[in-house]
């Protein structure tokens, strides 16, 4: 999983939301670190579509234009956990060798 | 429609149409209120304004994953993109053999005992045959799946060809201009093909790709040692052996390897369509380097001979693309609808490449 279908997935897991909504969450989410393009964005949409992870929810009028959101589908929801739960495991491996280590003339292992 | 929304809407238009049918009107109104949300003072500002280069270029990335597809794409933007793909392999397999060809000889030449034939002329001469060993770190860098480092080698392989053809353009006062002119854009080709290799494109199974550039290795001397037995001296040998003659043989006898094949191999559809455009682009290197040739090189005797051997080559050529071209038309060609797998969607390299 791409990090861009990794963040649009955590943005749509707690509500529905629009293109838009899911830019400044993915935004946030990451604390400011990946800023989504609305090229980028919409491919990875059409992307999770087509893969039955995101659905479309529902559209709204907003200041005269469509607003259509989109909403996480249990395998969107059941792929965002695995991906997850791996990048997790990754992450306290790379931990525990941290935690471990010791530089060499501290007398630990290198 | 404010400027803004205008210029969005053109860049949109590299899209494919039925992407473009679901996707636009959501994609104009996010980016409208990204736009707005960056700059919340300033809205009529922002409105006669265009979408920023990271805007412009992730849709343009977009459009080059639709239309040159990988993994999930639709039927006929994955046969492009496949296609595409073995373009660009071919044009930097064809590199990396004549490069080592090339270095092997110039090695040779220089290391032997007696001076260097005139033809490899002096060290610097033989240093720019060297440079050309590029396509090598290109081509394995390729097949390794480090697209971007292929891109960048190849282009460092490519430039010295570059300056030496503006070189030959500035001193030979016009004289051979069509044909250098369309050298450089033919060499380009597999360059640009490199785009296909995007994110989403599938790897390339290499082993195939490594056994060809070795059969290319052993091949390139024994058809140039062969080309100098035929008849005809100087007036036949040039054609034969120069850049245009060797895409020329190893085209059309791959286009024959895929008539033969029978929609296997090289007679697979992403196989016909990536030799039909390699092969339509050596016909025009053929066809100018010939016509230059014509006016430019010293006569030989007979006359006739350069451009009957020249017509000869392209005859040939065209002649077994549209053979291939004439298979294209069975059901296994047809796109299937929607995100369906094709027979393109196979790793590139499941078929032997013979060029």
């Amino acid at each position: 999983m791409t990090e861009p279908a990794f963040f649009v997935l955590a943005a749509l897991v707690d509500a529905p939301r629009h293109g838009y909504g899911v830019v400044a969450e993915v935004a946030d989410l990451s604390g400011g670190r990946v800023a989504l393009k609305v090229g980028t964005l919409y491919g990875v949409l059409d992307r999770l579509v087509a893969e039955g992870a995101v659905a479309p929810d529902r559209e709204e009028t907003h200041q005269g234009r469509l607003r259509r959101y989109y909403r996480i589908t249990d395998a969107g929801r059941d792929a965002l956990a695995a991906e997850a739960a791996r990048q997790a495991a990754n992450a306290e491996a790379a931990a525990g060798r941290l935690r471990r280590y010791r530089p060499a003339g501290a007398g630990g292992a290198a | 429609m404010s400027p803004l929304e205008r210029r969005y809407r053109r860049a949109l238009r590299l899209l494919p149409d039925d992407y473009r049918r679901r996707w636009e009107e959501d994609m104009v109104a996010t980016f409208l209120e990204a736009a707005y949300a960056a700059h919340p003072d300033g809205r009529d500002g922002v409105e006669l304004g265009g979408p920023g280069r990271a805007e412009l270029a992730s849709v343009a990335g977009l459009a080059l994953r639709l239309r040159l597809g990988g993994d999930g794409a639709p039927a006929r933007a994955v046969l492009w993109g496949a296609a595409v793909r073995r373009v660009a392999l071919v044009g930097l397999l064809a590199g990396t053999v004549t490069g080592v060809v090339g270095a092997g000889a110039a090695v040779w030449a220089g290391l032997g005992p007696a001076p260097p034939p005139a033809e490899f002329g002096s060290t610097w001469q033989i240093l720019w045959r060297l440079s050309a060993l590029l396509w090598l770190p290109a081509f394995a860098a390729l097949l390794t799946g480090h697209r971007r480092a292929a891109a960048g080698t190849a282009a460092a392989a490519f430039l010295p060809a570059l300056a030496g053809a503006a070189a030959a353009l500035a001193g030979t006062g016009g004289a051979f201009a069509l044909s250098t002119g369309y050298g450089v854009l033919f060499d380009a080709l597999p360059l640009a093909a490199l785009a296909a290799f995007h994110a989403d494109a599938p790897a390339v199974r290499h082993r195939p790709w490594m056994w060809a550039a070795a059969g290319g290795v052993l091949a390139l001397p024994a058809y140039t040692a062969l080309a100098r037995t035929v008849p005809g001296g100087d007036a036949v040998v040039p054609l034969l052996t120069d850049w245009a003659g060797l895409w020329c043989a190893g085209l059309t006898a791959a286009a024959v390897v895929g008539l033969a094949s029978r929609g296997r191999g090289l007679g697979r559809p992403p196989w016909r369509r990536a030799l039909l455009v390699l092969g339509l682009a050596a016909a025009g290197l053929r066809l100018t380097s010939l016509a230059d040739h014509l006016r430019f090189s010293a006569p030989v005797v007979p006359a006739h001979l350069p451009a009957l051997v020249g017509l000869l080559q392209l005859g040939a050529l065209v002649a077994a693309l549209a053979a291939l071209a004439g298979t294209a038309r069975g059901p296994r060609d047809r796109p299937a609808g929607g995100r369906a797998a094709s027979a393109a969607h196979q790793p590139i390299g499941s078929a032997s490449p013979s060029v």
